[in-house]
């Protein structure tokens, strides 16, 4: 193979990232979704954790608000349409029912996005309780319908409040994820 | 991620979200017309995540048995002597099993008692929680290869637990007696009641349509009763115990929500037919001697007795009637023969004696029925003696009237 020592062109060199970069920013875009997924399974095991059952909608709604508001190319609409229905899968709830409240929740929060971004933390905290209490009445409504049985409302109270409580937690894990992953500091 | 243009990349993010909710929609419609499939499809996750849920809950288990442990070592002096005093108490209670398992072996005994089919089973660890938040379940890691089936009883090491309702390869879904959609018929020790036990998502299922004259007694024992075909009698379930004045609740023996390990029991109660009521069976006429016809009809030539025993005896009797040929009236004295209760027994060993040793003509039916290469030989037998009858188109009464004075 012959190159002409004086040519400027190289036809091989990509003007695009590099493999490592891509696999770098597939691995980020793929992190809130896959850190979810994980909840979803460790949660199902028999852990011992009181009310595990029960946390773990809230958990998956303050998970999906809070990447779909900060972060909406990570927790894009199929990563929730997958998470729901892996929620759905393990679960056992009627099929498909998890991922359509999630998507739900997904679309109002990157919708209202940029408003929301401008509040403080209480106020998003104040239309996550709102949204999640909707979701879970939603949720408890949609199970009723199809197994035709009214569903006890005792666990979809104590879900709301859960969903309500684990959201401060959550975001605060998620905010230092979101500045270390995003925004890695300069090496020194 | 494939390079596009803003705008297509714009476009697609504004339709993702629509198509992704109609495709849930999609999902909720497919899993509600179509159940089988989406059970296949849960136990197919099930059973790719229950190893990985039975890793998660080794470390778990054996730090929840450490801080037994710890919690232990601060009362020992105290468990020590509260196991003393039970121990007392439960020397006592062993002398007594003993004698009324001695008692009730000789009873049994006395009384030519049919002992209850010995159950197999199989003992899985549970490693998940299938239930979510509006139904009560468990996964366990047995299925199908290990002998578990759908329908089969889990027991905890204390009571009553719940039924398989799927499985997948090696896993299974147990629903729990305190979810909503579980009714189980119970029966009440003291009050010999019966009722239906429905779970509501409670820790402690409802008692509902027991007697209105007969109401449940506080405290008393409540075990599962045979009565549904689902579920063996006795099995113990739990306690009764009033929550409010006439609403009897069950606090199961069992902790529904730490459960560790079951066992599940195959007992195969679906093998116990009850036999066809008389007044429900249509009685044959009375055939015309040598009529071929109606032969494809099942239940031809069947009588009230013969029933049972009638559709696999046939191939033989049709058999014998062909070959034999002749005014023999084979099928409708070979069902009476075989049948007629419990002479059926009776019926065959005497059918042969008398059948060789006093009619002549019975060697040459028996040759061909025996001939006519079915396996059966003592069906084949039977079945010449009963056409020794001396008329032959006899209805199967008289045929085993026939048949038994030749014992003597």
């Amino acid at each position: 193979m012959s190159v002409d020592p004086y040519s400027h062109w190289h036809p091989d060199q990509s003007s695009g990232p590099a493999l490592a970069q891509r696999l770098d920013r597939l691995a980020r875009r793929l992190l809130p979704g896959g850190v979810t997924a994980l909840m979803i399974v460790i949660l199902a095991a028999p852990s011992g954790i009181p009310g595990a059952t029960a946390l773990l909608p809230g958990l998956v709604m303050s998970s999906v608000f809070f990447w779909s508001v900060w972060r909406p190319a990570s927790m894009s609409a199929p990563v929730v349409f997958l998470i729901g229905l892996l929620m759905d899968l393990i679960g056992f709830a009627p099929l498909g029912v998890d991922a359509f409240v999630l998507l739900l929740l997904h679309g109002i929060a990157a919708h209202t996005r940029f408003g929301l971004m401008g509040l403080s933390f209480l106020a998003i905290w104040v239309v996550f309780s709102v949204l999640a209490a909707a979701a879970c009445w939603l949720l408890w409504l949609l199970i009723s319908v199809l197994s035709l049985n009214a569903m006890p409302t005792a666990p979809a109270v104590f879900e709301t409040l859960l969903a309500v409580g684990i959201y401060p937690p959550m975001a605060a894990a998620g905010n230092w994820l979101h500045r270390r992953v995003w925004n890695p500091e300069p090496q020194a | 991620m494939i390079p596009v243009s803003i705008q297509i990349r714009q476009a697609l993010e504004r339709v993702w979200l629509p198509v992704m909710l109609l495709l849930s929609v999609a999902m909720i419609l497919l899993g509600w017309a179509n159940q089988r499939l989406t059970n296949a499809a849960r136990m197919a996750v099930a059973d790719v995540l229950s190893p990985v849920w039975a890793v998660i809950a080794e470390p778990g288990e054996q730090l929840s048995a450490a801080l037994l442990e710890l919690r232990g070592i601060g009362h020992l002096a105290q468990e020590n002597a509260r196991l003393r005093m039970e121990n007392e108490t439960l020397r006592g209670w062993y002398d007594v099993a003993v004698s009324l398992t001695e008692e009730n072996q000789t009873l049994k005994t006395n009384l030519h008692w049919m002992p209850d089919p010995v159950p197999s089973f199989v003992t899985g660890r549970v490693v998940g929680d299938a239930g979510g938040l509006y139904s009560h379940a468990v996964l366990i890691g047995a299925g199908p290869q290990s002998g578990v089936r759908v329908g089969n009883v889990a027991l905890a090491a204390d009571g009553f637990v719940g039924r398989v309702t799927e499985t997948g390869g090696h896993s299974a879904r147990i629903l729990l007696i305190d979810d909503v959609a579980s009714r189980i018929p119970v029966t009440l020790e003291t009050s010999h009641g019966t009722a239906i036990m429905a779970g509501d998502n409670s820790t402690m299922p409802r008692l509902m349509y027991y007697a209105q004259d007969n109401h449940p007694i506080e405290g008393e024992r409540v075990v599962t009763s045979g009565q549904a075909e689902l579920l063996p009698a006795g099995l113990p379930v739990g306690t009764v115990h009033y929550i409010r004045a006439s609403t009897p609740v069950v606090a199961p023996y069992a902790r529904l929500d730490h459960l560790t390990i079951l066992r599940v029991f195959d007992f195969d109660s679906g093998t116990i037919d009850s036999p066809d009521a008389p007044g429900r069976v249509p009685v044959a006429p009375l055939r015309q001697r040598g009529a071929a016809t109606g032969r494809d009809n099942p239940m031809d030539g069947m009588t009230l007795g013969g029933v049972v025993d009638g559709l696999s005896g046939r191939a033989a009797a049709g058999a014998a009637r062909s070959s034999a040929a002749g005014p023999v009236d084979g099928p409708d004295s070979e069902n009476g023969v075989t049948t007629e209760g419990p002479a059926a027994a009776d019926g065959q060993a005497n059918g042969w004696e008398s059948g060789t040793g006093t009619e002549p003509e019975t060697g040459s039916a028996t040759g061909a029925a025996t001939g006519s290469g079915d396996g059966d030989d003592g069906r084949q037998r039977q079945n010449g003696a009963g056409a020794s009858g001396p008329a032959g188109d006899g209805s199967a009464a008289p045929a085993v009237n026939q048949a038994r004075p030749g014992r003597g």
